[in-house]
């Protein structure tokens, strides 16, 4: 006998009793996630999927790392949004232009999901590649829990506090606490061959990078440490470094050999960023409500 | 019965573990990708391509970088292989579109380039770049009627034609024998243009010299801005702009006050400056076409 449908219904159910729930929530205790994306992942390794904006079938990039969404400019002239000025008291600059103009869009298809109003800021076509139409950035993402499921290439989103129903208990994943700027970026505490750091996950960042200043305090890296080999350099001056970590953890959930790279002349705040390159190596919900990061290896389901 | 599920459990393991070594195959060609190494993200993507184990999705990718690091090479047989196969599992990419296009150029298949470059005006119709690309096609074919028809395109879209867009505008149609001096000063006035390349509206413009040109070429404004991310901190860190920017210049001053000569009749002073946009845009289609022509005359 299968009792698994009526238990959902009966959770569904008690829900619905509790607190008052939008349809869109009812439908997710019923049948799982808002929406399930299947994603593209791009020649850079960052991953985007396809929304419906006015009837208009386009790619946006997810980065869980840019505060804003962002349209470009042929985009929105060809689906013919309504726009609005920046205010007098923001300044936003992209790909080294100040940015002028909002696009608003009613509402944003997502499979058969459709999320609420947004504003896109209007960034130049020279800003994104040539297939993505924007990105779906923190103040969009934010509002859900979002998984990035990378061996089925999918792309969950759920209403707020879903992340912590997609393992079973038995399942082996990690749960940890999270901090959320007022900006929607958000930062955990990972493990680095051993050593605590603050972690920025960006998924709108195709490498990871951790400053050479944390490189110095955290494993006293000088000039001569075995392994720190320069990458790029300028004038004869290394601006980049690689070095061979040993592992990357999110407690239990281990990353072996990381690829992140050093950077000895860029301010960043944290000081360790994990991008695409990792997080695509890993299953993991962003749990934005409660403040929850929910990992497992990639191929955890 | 337990040694046959042993055997399935062993070749489950076996399939797994290779599929692993692909997928970290094809995180090591994107990570080599993004830093520039194409030897790398050519040898890494082959081995991963070739385990047949990469998702649609993988496959795609592993081939747009493979191809880009082909087109780098300059092996543009293989690279519009990559393409081709790209386009193949999904037609509606433009980058896959494009990078064919130029490995097409840089292959010498200008009409299988001009085809392409079709594709990509249906593909975004509204896009006024892939029309001066079109354009400069049919003018590098010395097809300039042509070529005026694409940029006339071009410049009308949008509030404001692109500053290079409208002079190549202008070339191709004194070159067409269409010339439109009075609409050119109307649009050039509309770029409300400070700094360069105004020195070069203004020769074309008859309000100054190709030495005023050459030389403003040389002066170093404030550097170009250097790509930036809606983060707290902007990762771009190689300080490169400056120096391209000027080698951008110089090109860009060499290559039109070198169509201004030739549009006047002076050859002889047109022929060692499109040659030396060989010093500062090494191999440029169109300088290295027009000196092509030029020496054929």
């Amino acid at each position: 006998m299968n009792v698994s449908k009526p238990l959902i219904a009966l959770a569904a159910l008690v829900s619905c009793i509790c607190r008052p729930v939008a349809a869109a929530d009812i439908s997710e205790k019923l049948g799982g996630p808002l929406a399930s994306l299947p994603f593209t992942t791009e020649p850079d390794g960052l991953v985007d999927v396809t929304a419906g904006i006015v009837g208009h079938s386009v790619n946006l990039r997810l980065d869980t790392g840019g505060i804003l969404s962002m349209l470009t400019e042929t985009n929105v002239d060809a689906m013919g949004l309504p726009r609005d000025s920046v205010g007098h008291s923001e300044w936003i600059s992209y790909a080294g232009t100040h940015v002028t103009e909002y696009a608003r869009v009613g509402s944003v298809r997502l499979d058969r999901y459709d999320a609420s109003a947004a504003k896109f800021i209007i960034v130049t076509d020279n800003g994104l590649p040539m297939d993505v139409a924007g990105q779906l950035g923190a103040d969009f993402l934010s509002k859900y829990d979002v998984e990035f499921d990378s061996s089925r290439e999918i792309v969950n989103i759920h209403t707020p506090g879903q992340c912590a129903n997609i393992w079973p208990a038995s399942t082996a994943h990690e749960e940890l606490p999270m901090d959320v700027t007022g900006n929607g970026q958000v930062t955990v505490e990972v493990q680095l061959d051993g050593k605590p750091a603050k972690a920025l996950l960006d998924t709108g960042l195709g490498a990871s990078i951790l400053s050479l200043a944390a490189g110095k305090d955290m494993f006293g890296f000088t000039t001569t440490t075995p392994g720190l080999k320069a990458l790029a350099s300028h004038n004869g001056a290394a601006y980049l470094l690689s070095y061979p970590f040993k592992t990357l953890a999110f407690n239990g959930t281990v990353i072996a050999n990381p690829s992140i790279e050093i950077q000895t002349n860029v301010k960043q705040w944290p000081d360790l960023i994990i991008g695409a390159n990792i997080l695509r190596r890993m299953h993991f919900c962003i749990g934005y409500d409660s403040r929850k990061f929910y990992v497992a290896a990639a191929d955890t389901h | 019965m337990a040694r046959f599920l042993s055997a399935a459990m062993l070749a489950m393991l076996l399939l797994s573990s290779a599929r692993a070594s692909s997928v970290d195959d094809f995180n090591q060609g994107i990570e080599a990708h993004n830093r520039g190494d194409n030897e790398t993200a050519i040898s890494v993507f082959s081995r991963a391509l070739a385990s047949g184990d990469l998702t649609k999705n993988q496959k795609r990718a592993a081939l747009l970088d493979r191809g880009f690091a082909y087109k780098t090479k300059k092996r543009y047989v293989d690279a519009i292989a990559d393409f081709t196969s790209v386009l193949a599992i999904d037609p509606s990419r433009i980058d896959a579109t494009l990078e064919r296009m130029q490995s097409y150029l840089g292959n010498e298949q200008d009409s299988l380039a001009a085809s392409d470059c079709d594709t990509l005006i249906k593909m975004r119709p509204g896009f006024a770049a892939f029309y001066e690309e079109c354009g400069i096609i049919s003018w590098q074919d010395g097809n300039f009627p042509r070529a005026v028809s694409y940029f006339d395109t071009g410049v009308g879209l949008g509030l404001k034609p692109s500053i290079f867009g409208l002079l190549w505008w202008e070339i191709a149609r004194m070159r067409a024998g269409m010339p439109q001096q009075a609409k050119f000063a109307l649009l050039a006035k509309k770029l409300n243009l400070d700094g360069w390349p105004s020195p070069i509206f203004d020769l074309y413009l008859g309000k100054s010299t190709p030495d005023t040109v050459m030389a403003a070429a040389e002066k170093s404004d404030r550097p170009s801005s250097v790509p930036g991310f809606l983060h707290f901190q902007d990762y771009s860190p190689a300080p490169i702009a400056r120096t391209t920017s000027q080698d951008l210049r110089r090109c860009q001053a060499a290559f039109f006050v070198g169509e201004w000569q030739l549009l006047n009749g002076n050859i002889a002073q047109a022929l060692p400056l499109l040659n030396r946009t060989e010093t500062y845009c090494k191999s440029w289609l169109p300088a290295k076409k027009e000196v092509a022509r030029l020496a054929q005359k």
